[in-house]
């Protein structure tokens, strides 16, 4: 019996040793390997987590990978085409690579072994450890189960914040958080639910609300000290397109602005934002907390027969000593440079507002030809990310803390399911091309049926979990704001 | 050998499944005689036992495959369902997902693990009832086996077994249960199986906190059989009560994951549902769906009406359907549930709006017990690859390339492997989708249909259905309107009575134009009559001579 045991666990490991192939048998790929997820001459954080990896063929029975950067070395070999690296393995060998590193993948196809390369640079400047997004399916109108999630981009793990099976199948809306990180909430929407607050280090439901707004708080951002939120009030309708490529359309019929002031729990509202003629949406704070970026459009018709020529501009408006401003400026116009803008968001150092640009509408996540932009505050020019963007919609960015990396969701790929990407941005506004969050397993995204939505970086892991979330859901009123 | 004479009888009348059957039962047969073999090497010093355990064995395998054979003949399709509502992929993120998350919220990874892998064959219409008959069998045997070795008498010991083997097989007829749950009892029996009765107390104690943690870990809720034999052996040990007390909350805190229904019963009605659901799938012939019992269910009523749309070639299709008492369309929205979702959804998809049938599809998906299924992710690459979204229907092709019934499915439809036959297909089906855009909300099918139309006059089906939707709904104007735009010269018997009483009422512009439709002139002279009787309200005789006219829909149906 001894021996049955010693020769299937000697089977087993012989089995699984791949050789490494010698010069000789290697011959270079007619074509470059084709690899999900695209890695080549991507920018990374030095802080990311592993960039697995798999050769996309069937007929892969092995892979070698050396990634040899600096004075540093890394050796990973597998059956079949996965490259998964050791992540304690990963983190020290790019510490060690310098600025690039080349990453030499050696296949065996049927027993033929091919060669590819490619390099990989590493930028010194770090990402934010964590992101959130929501998972969702990409349907229509309706949703299923959804989930809010931390995961920590420097290695797999993931922190489950809500999960609205236990909270009787509510739709959540994503998470958001101040730059700091200490401010922090997401709707729980319908019959007993609320905005679920992170501030001051305690969690509380709370009605953003009061009697002069029109509805709830949808979109919003939390000012840099993490006191005061501002929202948009949304009422929302969604029609279907009959092309099936162009699939689902979102419109507002009303939207206004208004601030939540989360120390005196009360809402600061003002008629200039609160046009009924005008569709004001999307808002954002600036670096200073002190002026908030929005999108706008004058109000039409019937929108279901002119959606089209719905086009949002960017506007600002000063927020100072807790008082709306009375001036409107102009950042972005529609009518000047075209198409709509959607989610302005200032980058922390306050040189930047990236948003994204569709042909026209407010929901640029069904647009596929949504591309991420960037506005210079410093000369006022607006340009695309076009190493960023892709044929598909590019959109609900966030920034790091350092303002050097935004975090995006794209539906580059199967254009149906939401991913989220990274791309740096240098201090003049230039980027990298972008890669996909890296999965423990890189065929995770390949077999997943839930779109990541709307990411958000933070410095700091959230303090709370789901437990917490139910516990108030089920147990707590919310707090009414004034 | 076997291949050899596997594909002589395949040629015979019994067919394919038929020679899967009957290998599937000389397998059976086979494990029956092992079994006895096994008893009568194992209790060689008693005859009695021997034949104890011999009649024990072969009720239990009788019973199995009653079971089998009553899915077999009367319940196949509820396996069939099943498989379509879920999805298992050969895959290693697949497979370390479940073992992580165990079923898709909890733990009992085994067993979701092994009912996950089985249910995929269900996909075969007989491999289905030999998977219950086995787990089934399993059960019984282990039960018998586990309550022998507790010295209950095998009368009763059988008559205990036969009730969970019946038990099991009446929660597996509905249609949401996961094989996964019968699984979870076999392997608690399996367990209760090795636990050692005749041990000292510490290693009883011992093998009862291991076997509950690994239970309540990989296999969920079949622990309480480990629990239930440890209580019985424990009763005059002085810290079982102690012992028991923790394994019972530890085993209790899990067991209900798993426990997801009672009991059940066979539901021949949801069955006949799931024939002409499967049948419609697998594009076989569905015959006679007529029966006026049937055609009270909205759901039944709507595999009617799209079946009767799709095969009749005449313009006067709606003659067959059951416009007057159901609606044309099932929501696609919260109100209904997963099937009628889906159903509605292969309405949208023979009549060419892709954009409904892809939100139905994922609809269904999102509602249906698991939140994915085979099915769905067949019907999404199938409108991917109509709209030429090559890249969306890429990924569904290859989720479902990497399970074992889909296979060769998926890989018929991928960009450099279509057939002709798909092809023509493909062309046919791309001849209906819209052309233009517009906007409209899920709910409003007027537009939707006239969309279609406005795409292409010919589209015969969404022509049949928007004028039964305008005459279901007494929208005798935008009858006339949709008629004037849409009909392309078709006519018949109630298209023809609606435009009479259109006509009564419609402006002097559009009745010019109605004017020109030719009506036949027996509908006119009955036109008349209808409305000398209705004035007369002489009920009896406009019962009797029109009750099954529009005019009479119009009038009195509510």
């Amino acid at each position: 019996m001894r021996k049955i045991v010693i020769y299937i666990l000697s089977l087993v490991a012989i089995s699984a040793c791949v050789r490494v192939p010698s010069d000789s048998e290697l011959h270079s790929a007619e074509t470059p390997f084709d690899i999900y997820p695209d890695y080549r001459e991507v920018t990374i954080p030095v802080n990311i987590a592993p960039l697995n990896f798999m050769l996309m063929d069937e007929s892969v029975d092995a892979v070698c990978v050396d990634f040899t950067g600096g004075n540093a070395h890394l050796r990973v070999k597998n059956r079949g085409g996965k490259v998964i690296v050791d992540v304690d393995d990963w983190h020290s060998f790019v510490d060690k690579c310098g600025e690039r590193f080349e990453v030499d993948v050696k296949a065996s196809f049927n027993g033929e072994w091919k060669r590819d390369k490619f390099s990989i640079y590493v930028s010194q400047d770090s990402i934010d450890p964590y992101v959130t997004y929501r998972l969702i399916e990409p349907g229509y109108e309706v949703w299923g189960d959804l989930k809010i999630e931390e995961r920590r981009v420097e290695d797999f793990e993931e922190h489950l914040l809500a999960d609205n099976r236990a909270l009787d199948k509510k739709c959540m809306n994503c998470h958001i958080h101040g730059q700091q990180g200490q401010t922090s909430l997401f709707h729980l929407r319908g019959e007993n639910g609320g905005t679920m607050l992170y501030h001051n280090g305690q969690m509380r439901k709370v009605t953003l609300r009061n009697g002069q707004m029109a509805g709830g708080a949808v979109y919003g951002d939390i000012e840099k000290s993490g006191r005061y939120g501002v929202f948009s009030t949304n009422v929302i309708i969604p029609a279907l397109h009959s092309l099936g490529s162009l699939r689902l359309e979102v419109y507002d019929t009303k939207s206004d602005l208004c601030i939540a002031d989360f120390d005196n729990d009360k809402m600061i509202v003002s008629p200039l934002v609160a046009d009924t003629t005008i569709f004001e949406t999307f808002p954002a704070f600036s670096a200073d907390g002190k002026r908030v970026f929005y999108c706008s459009a004058p109000v039409l018709g019937s929108l279901i027969d002119s959606v089209s020529a719905l086009h949002y501009s960017i506007l600002s408006v000063p927020f100072v000593d807790g008082e709306w401003g009375m001036q409107i400026d102009t950042l972005w116009s529609a009518s000047h440079n075209g198409g709509s803008a959607s989610f302005p968001k200032a980058s922390p150092d306050g040189r930047f507002v990236a948003f994204c640009r569709s042909n026209y509408g407010t929901f640029p996540i069904w647009h596929r030809e949504t591309d991420l932009y960037l506005i210079d505050l410093a000369t006022g020019e607006a340009k695309p990310i076009c190493e960023a963007n892709s044929e598909r919609s590019d959109t609900y960015h966030t920034w790091s803390a350092n303002s050097r990396w935004l975090a995006f969701a794209s539906k580059r790929g199967d254009g149906q399911y939401g991913r989220v990407y990274f791309s740096h941005i240098d201090s003049l506004g230039n980027a990298t091309k972008a890669f996909v969050l890296p999965q423990r397993d890189p065929e995770r995204d390949l077999i997943n049926l839930k779109s990541y939505n709307i990411p958000d970086m933070s410095p700091m892991a959230a303090r709370y979990g789901h437990h917490t979330i139910e516990k108030i859901y089920r147990e707590k009123n919310a707090v009414q704001f004034k | 050998m076997v291949s050899m004479a596997y594909r002589v009888l395949e040629g015979t009348c019994l067919g394919r499944y038929g020679i899967d059957l009957l290998f599937c039962w000389l397998l059976l047969l086979k494990l029956l005689l092992f079994l006895c073999h096994t008893n009568e090497r194992l209790f060689t010093g008693s005859v009695m036992i021997v034949r104890k355990g011999i009649v024990s064995n072969i009720a239990i395998v009788v019973a199995a495959a009653v079971v089998a054979l009553f899915f077999t003949l009367f319940y196949p399709y509820h396996l069939f369902h099943r498989e379509q509502y879920s999805l298992f992929l050969m895959n290693s993120e697949f497979v370390h997902q479940i073992v992580e998350n165990g079923s898709f919220a909890s733990d009992a990874w085994l067993s979701t693990l092994l009912g996950g892998f089985l249910t995929q064959f269900y996909y075969y219409i007989y491999a289905g009832p030999i998977v219950i008959g086995l787990v089934v069998l399993g059960i019984g045997l282990l039960c018998f086996r586990l309550l022998s070795r507790m010295g209950l008498d095998w009368r009763w010991a059988l008559a205990v077994s036969l009730v969970f083997m019946f038990w099991e097989a009446g929660r597996e007829c509905v249609n949401e249960y996961p094989l996964a749950s019968s699984i979870s009892l076999l392997l608690g029996f399996a367990m209760g199986c090795a636990f050692p009765l005749r041990a000292r107390v510490w290693v009883k104690v011992a093998c009862l906190v291991l076997m509950i943690a690994f239970g309540v870990w990989a296999v969920g809720y079949g622990t309480v059989v480990v629990v239930a034999v440890a209580l019985s052996c424990f009763m005059r040990a002085e810290f079982a009560t102690l012992a028991m007390s923790v394994s019972v909350v530890i085993a209790a805190a899990h067991w209900g994951f798993m426990l997801t229904s009672w009991y059940g019963f066979p539901n021949m009605y949801v069955e006949r549902l799931f024939e002409i659901d499967t049948k419609y799938n697998r594009g076989v012939e569905i015959g006679d769906v007529s029966s006026s019992d049937e055609l009270k269910t909205s759901q039944i009523g709507n595999y009617y009406n799209m079946l009767s749309a799709v095969s009749n070639k005449a313009d006067d299709a709606i003659g067959d359907l059951q416009w007057q008492t159901m609606t044309p369309f099932l929501p696609v929205d919260p109100s209904g549930n997963y099937f009628s979702i889906t159903m509605a959804g292969n309405v949208w998809f023979e009549l060419g709006d892709m954009t409904m049938a892809e939100h139905a599809a994922i609809l269904g998906m999102i509602f249906s017990p698991y939140n994915q299924g085979t099915r769905h992710l067949r019907r999404l690459a199938e409108i991917n690859i109509i709209n030429g979204d090559e890249a969306a229907a890429q990924k569904y092709l290859n989720m479902l390339n990497q399970t074992i019934p889909h296979k060769a499915w998926a890989r018929a439809r991928m960009t450099n492997n279509r057939t002709d036959s798909f092809v023509s297909w493909l062309e046919m089906k791309r001849m209906f989708i819209p052309k233009g855009d517009t906007l409209r909300s899920s709910a409003d099918y007027h537009r939707s249909l006239c969309n279609l139309l406005d795409a292409n006059v010919n589209n015969r089906l969404a022509r049949v259905y928007l004028f039964a939707y305008d005459l279901k709904n007494k929208n005798l104007g935008t009858f006339a309107d949709d008629y004037l735009k849409y009909g392309n010269g078709s006519m018949c018997r109630t298209y023809a009575e609606a435009l009479l009483v259109a006509m009564v009422n419609a402006p002097e512009d559009k009745k010019s134009q109605l004017m020109k439709v030719h009506i036949p002139s027996s509908v006119l002279s009955e036109f008349s009559d209808f409305n000398k009787l209705y004035q007369a309200q002489d009920m009896t005789s406009l019962k009797l001579k029109y009750r099954d006219t529009y005019w009479f829909y119009c009038k009195f149906v509510k």
